[in-house]
């Protein structure tokens, strides 16, 4: 088949409706990136776009590709053809293939969405169509773009699942879901409660709500995705409650009962059986929680709980956290019996400036213990007393003179994050103590320490303009921020103790990817070598296909398994947002030599 | 008639007698029509020559134009043409000018000059009905500029593109040789009025952007034409909460000059940025400790920065066990996270993120209570709506 037969075959097939742009790559619902009716210029010619093979004729999916296009109007003159390809600044100008003008073709060898753009020397309006060629040898990564509307657009957070294919930049809008709407009362012994109605997800965002003193509600679900209620009251003498996973539709009309609960009564004593007053019981069993417990002073506390079975988590004062967990609540109820077990020692001490001199008041100090290994016994019910291992984990501040309050703690080895109140010369400095005996601890603090970044391209040269974000992970955070000159070069002043997670986020001119890199604390430097990226954008639409602009939507590696964002991106004025994703490249095929 | 028989008895005396009948000359008038109009504007000035002897065949009038304002009359100055007892003439001078008109019979007998005094005045340029000035800037919801602003101003008409100043002869020009227009009009744009101490200035807007302020702009500013829009840098320091600026567009025939109506441009101060929606929706949770805890802010309004350009956060933290609130150091993203698996079991946290605009102005502790968990406050930028300047959720770690 010669090219001119392939090329008439090709747009019979446009014609008929099964041509290779709305067939192979969804093109109908992509179209609307940078056409006529976004620029403001209206459209008065329909543009028909196909891809075939240069050698055979055949409608083809893939590079290399001859593209076509014909410009199906009337009454005009002197057609103007572009061709364009998604995220590329420049545009090429096709070969026309009849004495009209209105046909064209090119040949095209790189992958991914090309816009072909027909304007005419006789009127201002224009038409223009999309086809998609993919890389026959790319990698293939499956991506969840998640759209975040605004609270105020009333509608849900939509998941959209995008395959990115190696080299080939991708242009897809992601329609909101408008979600079916639940409304409901949440009840507990028929009576309307204040609480919290989450409805977990099985695939993509949650849906939740608050309920008011009146108990009513309202939150979008997405009809076919699977959810499991998860009922919270805020009364804590009403115990959560988790149901069945039922559809998303199943809830419209549905009950939101509460049943309540059964009584888990206990106490907490020391190791010489004194009342601990003011200790927090809890019970877990996965996402569900039982209501609160805080011990009174006779050490005596109540939860509520539905029966089954849990970790038990519990903490006090001047006494460690502990976990046990395979408790079992019976349809009953049962009782808990909490005992400390651990020796502790007295701790004192001061914090002081980098100078080791002068005190530090208001300075904010994390402690937190290694494993300490049991630190107390429960028994459940009537059962043998088990050993719970704990930890410490509590906060303390310095008075005016920079002093500890006075502390008792276990023997252990302790990490403590210091945090001077702001702005300080010193930053947040984390020290290593181990205790053995009664302490003072004179924690003192140092300056930031400056950590000095390289951004590279895939070309090892510097990479300019990139927003740095190094995200502090420790204590309250911080997330200091800065822009690599022309080098590629930024030195941030970072906390000392702070292990990072720096956010490398290159411009959307770059065509780079963006990256996340751990950094061990007090590294120093560091250097990333940002790897090419590949665009994908379109228009944020609402159900009814409006450009919604305001509109965060973060890329989600769903084959990679992370639920952490690679990128992501704001929809501008126009509703259009541009996401470098990371190229997977070609597969790599592996032939088996030097095995 | 009767005094043509008074001549009888110098005709005979002087040896000559004519036995024919006498020629008597003809006679002309002008008739009456208008004779005051503008430059530019044509006269038409019709003759009434009359000469019962030889009727109209043969008569032919002249026309002539002469300045009696003492300025000299010059060829660019005015046009005439003739048709038959018309005489078309256009000035393109202000002035006062005769007109003659001398009627000629066959026998060149001329008439006595008739004339007639035409006045000639200049026509203001003038603003059509509805022309004003307005700004082409965008104000925020109460329709105010915020203090430092460059607001670019037109001037409207009722019909777009087409200018709404005109002059009535402006452009006007004798068509012999290479005669100037009598006129053309000149536009300046003019801050008529603005706040004390503050130091406007007017650039050129060049179809795209403003062209920035050197030392010599000032608060006035020339362009070529009624059309051309102007950029008016306000600003950025403000006395009180509101102020005007008064601009004014002064067109000049270079005799005439009229200014338009003043187009007022308020101003105020930077208006705080709200906050329009978080996830999840700030309010009272359970959650649970072992997980990662995110917060997110998915909507600002302002009425200079936009969400995703200009608008920053500061987070903070309270703790049951810490019961303060502590700015987290330097994040001003949107998103937070906070690791909530040292923190106590049972324990109550807050968090709080107020949003910022470019002034970083945090809210006042008179205006909210420093444990309010919704702070609103006074913001065109969100109105009707109420600003929520900051948000708090409520968790309790469990």
């Amino acid at each position: 088949m010669g090219p001119r037969i392939a090329l008439t075959l090709a747009v019979a097939l446009a014609l008929a409706g099964c041509d290779g742009a709305s067939g192979n790559n969804g093109g109908g619902a992509d179209m609307g990136i940078g056409n006529g009716a976004d620029m403001g210029i209206a459209m008065c010619a329909t543009v028909h776009a196909a891809a075939i093979d240069p050698t055979t004729g055949a409608v083809t999916d893939h590079v290399p590709a001859r593209l076509t296009a014909y410009a199906e109007v009337a009454g005009v003159s002197g057609p103007r053809w572009t061709l364009q390809r998604t995220g590329d600044p420049t545009s090429v100008t096709p070969t026309p293939t009849d004495s009209s003008g209105l046909r064209v073709q090119y040949d095209v060898t790189a992958p991914g969405t090309w816009i072909f753009t027909v304007a005419f020397a006789s009127g201002s309006c224009r038409g223009s169509d999309q086809i998609t060629v993919g890389n026959p040898l790319g990698a293939q990564q499956l991506y969840r773009f998640r759209a975040l509307p605004p609270e105020t657009s009333g509608f849900p957070l939509t998941d959209t699942a995008v395959t990115v294919t190696g080299g080939t930049p991708l242009t897809r809008d992601l329609v909101l879901d408008a979600g079916t709407a639940v409304s409901g009362i949440l009840r507990a012994g028929g009576s309307a409660i204040a609480g919290e109605v989450r409805l977990l997800a099985a695939t993509g965002p949650d849906a939740v709500a608050l309920a008011g003193s009146d108990g009513s509600f309202k939150l979008a679900v997405q009809a076919a995705v699977d959810y499991t209620p998860l009922l919270i009251p805020r009364a804590t003498t009403i115990a959560p409650h988790r149901g069945m996973p039922m559809q998303g539709g199943s809830f419209v009309g549905a009950s939101f009962d509460v049943p309540g609960g059964v009584a888990v009564g206990g106490s907490v004593v020391d190791g010489a059986a004194a009342a601990i007053a003011g200790a927090h019981v809890v019970l877990r069993d996965g996402t569900l929680p039982s209501g609160p417990g805080l011990s009174n002073a006779s050490g005596a506390f109540t939860l509520y709980a539905e029966p089954g079975v849990y970790t038990l988590s519990f903490d006090a004062d001047d006494w460690p956290q502990a976990a046990l967990a395979n408790v079992v609540v019976p349809g009953g109820g049962t009782t808990v019996a909490i005992a400390y077990t651990t020796a502790r020692v007295a701790v004192g001490g001061s914090v002081v400036a980098d100078d080791g001199v002068t005190p530090v008041a208001n300075a904010r100090v994390t402690i937190t213990s290694r494993p300490l290994g049991p630190v107390a016994t429960v028994r459940v019910g009537i059962g043998a007393a088990m050993a719970a291992a704990g930890r410490v984990a509590r906060v303390v501040t310095t008075d005016a003179n920079g002093a500890l309050p006075a502390m008792q703690l276990p023997p252990g080895t302790y990490d403590l994050v210091i945090e001077p109140p702001r702005p300080h010369v010193d930053g947040l400095t984390a020290v290593t103590e181990v205790l053995a005996g009664a302490d003072t601890w004179t924690l003192r603090l140092d300056k930031p320490v400056p950590l000095a970044v390289t951004v590279d391209g895939p070309d090892g040269n510097g990479v300019g303009n990139v927003r740095l974000t190094a995200i502090e992970t420790v204590g309250l955070g911080a997330a200091p921020s800065g822009v690599t000159d022309g080098s590629g070069h930024y030195s941030f002043a970072i906390d000392k103790g702070a292990p990072l997670a720096l956010l490398v986020e290159p411009p959307g001119d770059a065509r780079l990817a963006g990256a996340r890199v751990s950094l061990a604390a007090n590294a120093g430097s560091a250097t990333v070598t940002l790897g090419p990226g590949l665009l994908v954008s379109g228009v944020v639409r609402s159900p009814a296909g409006t450009a919604q602009p305001g509109v965060r939507v973060e890329a989600l590696c769903w084959s990679c398994g992370s639920t952490t964002p690679v990128a992501s991106a704001i929809s501008d004025g126009s509703g259009t947002y541009r996401i470098y994703v990371p190229d997977p490249g070609d597969v790599v095929v592996d032939g088996g030599a030097g095995d | 008639m009767s005094r043509l028989w008074a001549l009888v008895p110098l005709l005979m005396s002087s040896g000559c007698l004519f036995l024919d009948d006498l020629n008597h000359a003809p006679t002309v008038t002008i008739a009456d029509g208008i004779t005051t109009t503008n430059k530019g504007s044509t006269l038409t000035i019709v003759a009434q020559p009359s000469d019962p002897e030889d009727g109209a065949l043969g008569m032919k009038v002249s026309f002539g134009v002469s300045a009696v304002d003492g300025a000299p009359l010059a060829d660019c100055d005015y046009s005439t043409h003739q048709s038959g007892d018309g005489f078309d003439v256009t000035f393109f001078r202000a002035g006062t000018f005769r007109v003659t008109a001398v009627a000629e019979d066959s026998h060149h007998a001329k008439s006595s000059t008739a004339s007639v005094m035409v006045t000639i005045t200049d026509a203001k340029p003038a603003f059509v009905d509805k022309a004003r000035v307005v700004p082409t800037s965008l104000g925020d919801a109460c329709h105010l500029y915020a203090a430092g602003d460059v607001v670019t101003l037109a001037l409207s008409g009722p019909t777009p593109g087409v200018p709404a100043v005109a002059d009535a002869d402006a452009g006007a020009r004798a068509t012999i040789g290479d005669c100037a227009p009598s006129e053309t009009l000149s536009y300046t744009w003019r801050i008529s009025d603005w706040p004390g101490g503050a130091k406007p200035v007017l650039t050129a807007f060049d179809g795209l952007g403003c062209t920035a302020p050197t030392a010599s702009s000032g608060t006035t500013l020339v362009v070529p034409d009624a059309l051309t829009q102007v950029c008016l840098w306000t600003d950025p320091t403000l006395a009180a909460a509101t102020a005007m600026y008064s601009v004014v567009l002064d067109v000049s025939d270079g005799t005439s000059t009229v200014t338009s109506p003043v187009g007022d441009v308020p101003v105020s101060t930077d208006e705080p940025p709200c906050i329009t929606g978080t996830n999840p929706v700030a309010g009272s949770y359970v959650v649970d400790r072992s997980q990662l805890q995110e917060f997110d802010v998915d909507g600002v309004v302002d009425d200079r920065d936009r969400f995703d350009d200009g608008i920053t956060f500061a987070w903070s933290v309270w703790r049951q066990t810490d019961p303060t609130w502590r700015p987290v150091p330097s994040w001003n993203l949107s998103t937070y996270q906070l690791d909530v698996s040292s923190f106590g079991v049972g324990e109550q946290v807050r968090v709080r993120v107020e949003a910022l605009d470019r002034t970083m102005t945090a809210v006042a502790p008179a205006v909210c209570a420093v444990d309010a968990d919704d702070c609103t406050v006074a913001s065109c930028a969100s109105m009707p709506d109420a600003c929520h300047k900051w948000k708090t959720w409520d968790l309790e770690l469990r």
